[in-house]
């Protein structure tokens, strides 16, 4: 019975997901295959929950919670952004009831959802970006150590390259995230590039 | 002079953001934050047609506390008090969710004991929810009367509640483990004596309320919320049994010790206020007959485990703690990194979900069934800002 759940959302083209603790199936998603699961999963009649955000050493980590009205189980999706690039695709076009979830993600954290109808602040004043939920330097732990049973699927870049690769986004890196496979090493060029004409 | 009343009328961030988009000839007003139908400082900005509601949108945050920031800083039991001030109508729910996450982390076993002790007062606390739901809805739909007896009858129960507890409304019961103290006879021949009473209250409430042909105009098929919006928005609890769906975790996923009593899930397909209405007075049918089943056959026993580490410092790992709540699916997601504090928390509060369909339910309505859509969903205003 508790095979058959999971099961079912493996044959429905969600990515292979591991079975973290009893009822509880977690898939660690790269961004750009977010919207295509949420779109399975909405198809097999899962509600959403909740999405929240956490701060991790390699960034930040999104937590979207399922669970149906029928069978037992949860679904958990799993996805880890950068910290210099916070941009994940919004779920609000399939789970409206994601709109006010993000708009609180983007309030506590700065993440930016792209394609979210109207990202202003919800639970914060609207005069300060304040994102209280942002951990300093000491207080971060690693994701990897406390999800041991999880790989990552979207590796990041080392920390020494974080630093250097600045604020801005360059259109490169942004066709690159959209291509996805070998994702650390199209980051790291990037990276150097960004270093290059940050020198230049 | 006039300058200054002129940046007045432009309104704030959200009123401003609101003006953009509004049509020729409407009229744009803020419902709140200090509404009385609100029942707590929320604020909807309405633009309105007429009578007719063109677009809404509740404004948030009145009350935010970041009580998921306040979890990063205490301790795991310093947090407890906290929960009672979520959703400080079912107080018991919360602290509930909060400590079974931290069970599931720490590998806790509860004695039975503490199980039937914790289902107790978590369904006569559901009570005292649904009457003070009742008596405040009925009074925004402009009947008097019955919150008179919603509170009456409520006093009674949180008398109860009183005596095991020590406080009256924000309850910090349950302990990781077990709850703080034992039930005492005098709750016990309490609670027996409310069970009958409340059993000759509901068919008068009935009699009263439910049958009246003016309230029934001002509910019946008012609010659609279809299974499909549910999903949407993940909506839960009463509002979805309110649409069909037998959707109660009590008994699709059963936790603590729910699976031993014999109760029903009461659902109505209708899909309005009045379902919801419904449900949540049936419910109330079913809390006594839980509470009633849990007393005869309470165990003897400890309500705390015999071993208790003196310092809360779970493993590291994450756990999702979710129960039925009054108003619906109330999950508590802690991230441990093996240190006494909590890395994350996040709180799912399941007013915020139902209420996040306000904008698409209420529009084309009248603003008087406005005020009668907000009272169905049984919002409470600090667990949707926490």
């Amino acid at each position: 019975m508790k095979q058959s759940w999971v099961d079912q959302l493996n044959a429905a083209g969600v990515p292979k997901c591991t079975e973290v603790r009893k009822g509880v199936a977690c898939f660690c998603l790269e961004s750009q295959n977010l919207l295509d699961s949420v779109r399975k999963i909405l198809e097999l009649e899962y509600y959403l929950q909740d999405v929240s955000a956490s701060d991790f050493q390699e960034g930040y980590l999104l937590t979207y919670h399922f669970a149906h009205f029928e069978e037992p189980g949860q679904a958990v999706f799993r996805v880890l952004i950068s910290h210099e690039h916070p941009q994940v695709p919004s779920i609000s076009s399939f789970y409206q009831g994601a709109i006010w979830h993000e708009q609180e993600c983007t309030d506590f954290y700065g993440i930016e959802f792209t394609g979210h109808p109207d990202l202003k602040p919800l639970l914060l004043v609207p005069e300060e970006n304040l994102c209280p939920l942002r951990k300093d330097a000491r207080s971060k732990k690693s994701f990897l150590d406390i999800f041991p049973d999880c790989k990552l699927v979207e590796a990041p870049p080392p920390p020494e390259s974080e630093e250097n690769a600045g604020g801005q986004e360059s259109p490169e890196e942004k066709a690159s995230k959209k291509k996805g496979s070998g994702k650390s090493k199209v980051q790291k060029e990037d990276d150097e590039t960004a270093q290059d004409s940050g020198q230049a | 002079m006039l300058h200054y009343a002129h940046e007045q009328l432009q309104g704030d961030y959200y009123t401003r953001a609101f003006q953009a988009g509004a049509q020729e000839d409407t009229l744009i007003i803020n419902m709140g934050p200090q509404h009385p139908s609100t029942h707590g400082v929320l604020r909807i900005i309405l633009e309105l047609h007429g009578e007719y509601i063109l677009r809404a949108e509740p404004v948030l945050g009145y009350v935010h506390r970041m009580q998921e920031k306040m979890g990063e800083v205490k301790t795991y039991p310093q947090y407890l008090a906290n929960m009672g001030r979520v959703d400080y109508l079912h107080a018991l729910a919360w602290n509930w969710a909060y400590v079974r996450a931290v069970e599931q982390l720490l590998e806790l076993e509860v004695p039975e004991r503490a199980e039937y002790v914790r289902v107790i007062t978590c369904e006569l606390n559901r009570i005292t929810s649904h009457l003070l739901w009742w008596g405040a809805y009925l009074l925004d739909l402009g009947a008097f009367t019955p919150i008179m007896y919603g509170f009456a009858d409520r006093e009674r129960a949180m008398d109860l509640l009183q005596i095991i507890t020590g406080s009256r409304l924000t309850y910090c019961y349950y302990t990781f483990g077990g709850v703080t103290a034992d039930l005492t006879p005098q709750f016990i021949d309490g609670t027996k004596d409310f069970c009958k009473y409340m059993r000759t209250r509901l068919p008068m409430y009935k009699d009263l309320v439910t049958d009246n042909m003016i309230l029934r105009h001002r509910v019946d098929d008012i609010g659609i919320i279809s299974v499909d919006m549910a999903r949407r928005y993940g909506v839960t609890g009463p509002n979805l049994r309110g649409s069909g769906v037998e959707h109660d975790l009590r008994r699709n996923t059963p936790y603590s010790i729910y699976d031993r009593f014999d109760f029903e899930i009461p659902a109505y397909e209708e899909c309005d206020a009045l379902a919801r209405y419904l449900v949540r007075m049936d419910e109330m049918e079913q809390s006594i007959s839980i509470i009633e089943q849990a007393i005869q056959s309470l165990p003897e026993g400890p309500v705390m485990p015999p071993k208790m580490p003196k310092v809360i410092k779970p493993p590291k790992g994450e756990a999702y703690g979710e129960v039925e709540g009054a108003r619906g699916v109330i999950g508590i997601h802690v991230i441990s990194d093996g240190t006494a504090t909590p890395y994350r928390i996040k709180l799912r509060a399941p007013s915020f979900s139902n209420l996040s369909l306000f904008a698409e339910v209420s529009k084309g309505i009248l603003l008087a069934d406005a005020v009668s859509i907000l009272g169905s969903l049984d919002l409470v205003i600090p667990e949707i800002d926490r």
